[in-house]
């Protein structure tokens, strides 16, 4: 586990998917769409934030450019890295964790 | 017709700045262009408008990419002034204050690109005053009297640029601490 792996969590609710998203190559739009359809419609993720994310993931090198789009060479192409995968994957486990307790500590109170 | 608007905000009060576009729009006219302290209207129909400033800042996106992204998410660019960048889109009822920003986080970002631009192109001019004025020597110039107007022309961009530093800091701060996530 290295030193910026903890700093980069916990995520934003909007990098954390922007992260996930990025298991295939793709552009700022296409993050938008799939984020979108995961989250049933429940985050739309914004302009202003999308961009901030891709800069600090990119300078983080927890994603890299890999190319641009065929139709339209201004929209960059994005995949998450290794380093990535790994953050990915220690936020996946902090947050089972926290659904996790969270459901065992309201039942037995509630119940 | 085209009116004319003299008004200055300062970097911290961007949201202000919003506001003042979005009343404008409101009062029928539309912003055209932005230069340093003055806005351009055009008459339009009185409309809402949803007004939202970015500041985009050094780094390795190109400002294509950038702007596609804002497209792509409906953000018309009205207008740049240097790294600023004034973006309109009309007005949702099923979001009336719809933000270019998702969270706190990436919103307090924008001031802090801000400051690393100010800091980097603040460096020339800090140079100026606080070492190679001092180390200069008067009779040198042709002109003593022009430099001497020169030096306190640099000297006051000095103070305002530290104290722009200063403000957009104890911005970052004071929302942080109001802001509970």
């Amino acid at each position: 586990m290295n030193g910026l792996i903890q700093r980069n969590s916990p995520l934003t609710e909007a990098t954390y998917y922007i992260l996930i998203s990025l298991t295939e190559p793709l552009h700022g739009y296409g993050i938008m769409k799939k984020v979108d359809e995961m989250s049933h419609g429940r985050i739309r993720l914004a302009a202003g934030t999308l961009y901030g994310a891709l800069n600090t993931l990119l300078s983080n090198k927890l994603i890299k450019s890999v190319g641009e789009d065929e139709e339209n060479k201004r929209r960059k192409l994005y995949l998450r890295t290794e380093l990535g995968t790994e953050l990915v994957e220690y936020e996946i486990k902090r947050l089972s964790e926290m659904v996790g307790n969270g459901i065992k500590e309201t039942r037995s109170v509630y119940k | 017709m085209i009116k004319r608007v003299r008004k200055w905000f300062w970097a911290w009060n961007d949201d202000k700045e919003e506001k003042f576009l979005e009343d404008m729009a409101a009062d029928g006219y539309k912003l055209k262009n932005v230069s340093i302290g003055m806005y351009e209207f055009i008459s339009s129909e009185p409309e809402k408008v949803r007004y939202q400033l970015d500041f985009k800042g050094i780094n390795r996106m190109s400002e294509e990419e950038y702007l596609q992204i804002f497209e792509d998410a409906g953000w018309e660019c009205v207008d740049t002034l240097g790294s600023w960048y004034y973006f309109r889109k009309a007005y949702d009822e099923e979001a009336p204050d719809i933000s270019i920003f998702n969270d706190n986080k990436s919103r307090l970002e924008k001031y802090r690109r801000i400051i690393i631009f100010l800091f980097i192109t603040g460096f020339p001019i800090y140079y100026q005053v606080l070492i190679m004025f001092p180390n200069l020597d008067r009779e040198e110039f042709n002109y003593p009297g022009f430099f001497f107007f020169f030096r306190i022309f640099v000297t006051i961009l000095v103070v305002i640029h530290a104290a722009a530093m200063v403000m957009l800091i104890v911005k970052i701060v004071r929302e942080r601490r109001s802001i509970k996530e």
